[in-house]
């Protein structure tokens, strides 16, 4: 039942924003702060003040407090300016817990559309051998929906 | 959907996407106590995404499989609203170099 496990699960969501695309990837990664709904998506919830992601490989994507705590969300795996980012993505999880992240932004008539991509679900069954039976039920349920809307 | 809505009840539901748990297991690097882990596995109980059974002395808890399916949908609502927060940032952004300033067909329903 490994297979099972390669969950093939993709989560995507996509907006068009009427920005050029340096704007556009300027606005979400050098301004995330601005934009970024703190207060119901991030770990500290209302006490989350600040958002920070460091524009290199290697990076750091976290939260802050204004008592000083952070909170890492995820590391910069791909960075290339204006076009594409990739972070591993493991809020309020250790980085081992991490899914990936893809961000590309795409020059449209009117501006810019940035398609978001989440995967890497099957990350999550390095355990494979352990997994229960009902978890494999749930991926096969999961992959079904997944196949049809595909 | 409100029993996600909390932080550490999505690191719970991750966490039990390897496999069942007991809660202790679950309590080990979140920072809240082992207690606060009970209450949002009660939470997650009551929406239908986890289910629990007693193994020996232990209790064993898991996803449930319609729950998964919530996990999706619940992703899926999450970075909408994170992008739908972005677009509304970006209509309120003066565009200085203007090569696509204008405000004309900027939206597709991604909100």
């Amino acid at each position: 039942m490994t297979e099972a496990v390669d969950s093939g699960l993709v989560v995507r969501s996509s907006v068009t924003v009427a920005l050029p695309r340096r704007e556009a990837f300027r606005l979400f990664t050098e301004r995330v702060a601005t934009w970024w709904p703190l207060e119901s998506h991030s770990v500290f919830g209302d006490e989350a003040t600040g958002l920070q992601l460091e524009p290199h490989v290697g990076g750091r994507f976290y939260e802050t407090t204004d008592d000083g705590r952070t909170s890492e969300w995820g590391a910069v795996t791909e960075w290339q300016p204006d076009e594409r980012l990739a972070l591993t993505w493991y809020p309020g999880q250790s980085p081992e817990h991490a899914t990936q992240l893809s961000i590309s932004f795409h020059e449209v008539s009117g501006g810019t559309r940035l398609d978001l991509v989440h995967t890497g679900w099957d990350a999550r069954g390095a355990d494979a051998p352990k997994i229960a039976k009902n978890y494999q039920v749930g991926w096969e349920i999961v992959l079904g929906r997944y196949i049809a809307a595909a | 959907m409100d029993a996600l809505g909390d932080a550490t009840r999505r690191a719970i539901l991750e966490r039990l996407l390897e496999g069942p748990s007991p809660v202790g297991r679950l309590a080990e690097g979140l920072p809240v106590s082992r207690p606060a882990v009970s209450q949002h596995l009660r939470v997650l109980k009551e929406a239908g995404l986890v289910s629990d059974r007693q193994l020996g002395t232990r209790r064993l808890y898991a996803v449930d499989p319609d729950g998964v399916r919530a996990v999706r949908e619940y992703w899926e609502s999450f970075w909408s609203q994170a992008l739908a927060r972005f677009q509304s940032a970006a209509d309120a952004t003066p565009t200085k170099s203007g090569t696509a300033g204008d405000k004309e067909a900027h939206h597709d329903g991604g909100s």
